[in-house]
């Protein structure tokens, strides 16, 4: 209903609109054109008029006469007859005689005229202006003109029935197209409202303010879908990392409630502590991840060396790999950024921690900075590299199950605190083994 | 030693209050911010522990009201707002350490126990040479000496090693080593300060150290001087 009335409303404004323009157009055709001309032609009629009644005022009669001699009439499709009194005696001039009924000027009357010449009745416009005992008829034939006229006025009528057609079908065409897109964004918005947000409006590439809308619209909702996507995967991930342990505790629990002995064994409960441990654990991680990626944390930034970061963080692992015969190998420059140290410092743990532990026994890990950037590699097992990408997403410890404790938000943190800090991560292939590249800057 | 707990949640309130009698300090509770401000106006206490959220009069504006009164008593906040930013807030209000909830109550004790010691512990921060046992820490040289033989330390296990002689007879925490040693707000969340402390202690073993480093269970480490 909405869409029928704005197209039928934007076709009459646009009909309208154009009517009015091609009107004025004809207006101002008409003005200069055909108008100009009648404008001439009535000046040169008065100014005769006037002359000849100044004439008649400073001759005499006879005098008066001779200005009706063929060599004097006055050019200009102007026909002029002097009748000197009443009767047709003595008449003077284009007519034989003056007729009775003419208007007297500047009153302009019409008449027709008995042409001998050409066995004809020609309709004249003039006036008779009254000298001396008679009167001199002052006349011209606007036939000529007045057809023009009609012909002028007729094909303007056509004119602008032909806008009023053309324009409402282009009217039609364009608010079609207008309306067109406006409610298929409508619809969209609609679909995304009922909660399909993988909708899209369709784009036309022809790069109009539409077609832009529609790219920042759909750039929108992917963005929105994506946040979507990553709550969906994170309350999954909450149901599986956090039920899964809080329900292993709760059947622990249960079941020393219901064992016979009264006193309860320590081991066992440090057991759950741990297990309780490792359940708050995760869940500080899932809600530092969430601050990161939006931004809360890391605010206040300060200059850190890179550098001294590395050799701390590397202090810290040596002895784990130590305890897997791998070797760390460190080639650094010292880099200033600007930075939360402590965040830097637990992305490149994360980091090292993660070639560690899955590289596996007696591997060589590489550690390079430059001003450019850092990398990380080592000659381990690697993975997969269809899995590559998957390393960096929310707890996909690319295995479904997730079986191995404690793993999982550790390169996801990694990667929002690299973002958070303007930088970029790339995990390729080392062929064998895995490369971490941060590109500073 | 006095310590007063400002908390809102009784449960937590009559716990805290239950082990730190049994540890052996007089305590003194409130439940919300205001009789916690008031309390500490009146009475003079040791430690103060005081939750972050709490009804009537906010944490943080307690620590405020209590510092610009002059009031120097050492207090932990206690909080469930974990972030760094939170804690560098804390901190700058005139807290002494911080502790972000659920926390294990061995490594409350821990620092309670660090913080209520404090004005010794400082005095010993300033000395040049620790000696305990056979054994002697030289702070200015940052060498290490068993008897008479000197022992090669990396930067890290010397700072390890110093941390926990400064708080000989305390129980230090993992995460308060990591702090300490490495001055990062972080928790490596692994047994890497295990592997480190396992290495230290090796190597105190080899040169035959009679200052041993003790674990306690659930919590870290502990230098015993007797």
């Amino acid at each position: 209903m909405l869409k029928k009335s704005s197209v039928w409303r934007l076709t009459l404004i646009y009909t309208l609109l154009t009517t009015v323009l091609v009107t004025f157009v004809l207006l101002a055709l008409y003005y200069f054109s055909v108008g100009q001309v009648i404008r001439a032609q009535e000046t040169s009629f008065h100014e005769v008029v006037a002359q000849h009644r100044l004439l008649s005022k400073q001759l005499t009669q006879s005098e008066y006469k001779l200005q009706f001699s063929p060599e004097f009439q006055l050019s200009g499709g102007l026909s002029l007859t002097f009748q000197p009194e009443k009767g047709l005696t003595d008449v003077v001039g284009r007519l034989s005689s003056v007729p009775e009924h003419v208007s007297l000027c500047p009153n302009v009357s019409r008449f027709p005229v008995y042409q001998a010449r050409y066995d004809d009745i020609e309709i004249l416009s003039g006036c008779a202006l009254p000298v001396y005992e008679g009167k001199v008829l002052v006349a011209q034939n606007r036939q000529q003109l007045e057809r023009w006229l009609a012909l002028f006025w007729k094909t303007s009528l056509i004119a602008i029935l032909v806008t009023i057609v053309i324009g409402s079908l282009c009217g039609l065409w364009f608010s079609r197209k207008v309306v067109t897109k406006v409610s298929s964004v409508n619809r969209i918005a609609r679909k995304v409202e009922s909660g399909d947000l993988s909708a899209r409006i369709p784009i036309d590439d022809s790069g109009d303010e539409f077609d832009q809308m529609a790219v920042h619209i759909n750039r929108m909702l992917s963005q929105l879908e994506d946040s979507f996507e990553t709550v969906r995967g994170t309350t999954d991930a909450i149901a599986h990392d956090l039920r899964t342990p809080l329900g292993r505790l709760r059947l622990q629990l249960e079941y020393l409630v219901c064992q016979k002995e009264e006193t309860v064994k320590t081991d066992v409960l440090v057991g759950l502590l741990e297990e309780l441990d490792r359940i708050i654990s995760t869940f500080k991680s899932m809600l530092e991840l969430t601050k990161l990626e939006h931004g809360l944390l890391g605010s206040e930034k300060d200059r850190v060396s890179l550098d001294e970061l590395i050799n701390d963080a590397v202090e810290l692992i040596q002895p784990l790999a130590e305890e897997q015969n791998q070797n760390i190998l460190v080639d650094l420059q010292p880099v200033q950024i600007r930075g939360d140290s402590s965040l830097l410092f637990r992305a490149i743990y994360n980091l090292l921690d993660n070639s560690v532990k899955y590289s596996g026994e007696g591997t060589e890990i590489k550690i390079k900075l430059s001003s450019k950037d850092l990398v990380i590699s080592d000659n381990g097992v690697g993975i997969p590299e269809e899995d590559v990408a998957k390393a960096f997403q929310r707890l996909s410890r690319l295995d479904a199950s997730r079986s191995q404790p404690g793993y999982g938000l550790g390169l996801p943190i990694v990667k929002a605190i690299i973002n958070l800090h303007g930088m970029k991560i790339k995990m390729t292939s080392n062929n064998p083994g895995l490369r971490v590249r941060l590109s500073l800057s | 030693m006095k310590v007063l707990i400002v908390e809102d949640d009784r449960t937590t309130r009559e716990f805290l209050q239950q082990a730190l009698t049994e540890q052996g300090y007089t305590v003194e509770t409130a439940g919300d911010g205001q009789d916690g401000l008031f309390m500490a106006l009146e009475l003079s206490f040791d430690l103060i522990v005081l939750d972050r959220m709490l009804p009537k009069l906010d944490g943080l504006t307690v620590l405020t009201t209590l510092r610009s009164g002059g009031n120097e008593t050492p207090v932990l906040i206690l909080s469930a707002l974990d972030s760094v930013d939170e804690r560098v807030k804390g901190l700058k209000h005139g807290g002494d350490d911080y502790l972000v909830k659920p926390f294990a109550l061995a490594e409350l004790l821990a620092r309670i126990e660090i913080l209520a010691r404090r004005p010794a512990g400082l005095s010993k921060a300033q000395t040049t040479e620790i000696k305990l046992k056979n054994l002697t820490l030289d702070m200015l040289g940052h060498k290490l000496m068993i008897g008479d033989e000197y022992v090669e330390l990396q930067p890290k296990e010397f700072k390890l090693l110093r941390y926990l002689l400064e708080h000989q007879d305390q129980v230090v925490s993992r995460t308060m080593l990591f702090e300490a040693v490495w001055d990062y707000q972080f928790d490596p969340q692994t047994n890497v300060i295990d592997v480190h402390v396992a290495r230290l202690r090796k190597k105190l073993n080899e040169v035959n150290s009679l200052v041993e480093i003790g674990t306690v269970r659930g919590v870290g480490y502990r230098v015993i001087s007797e």
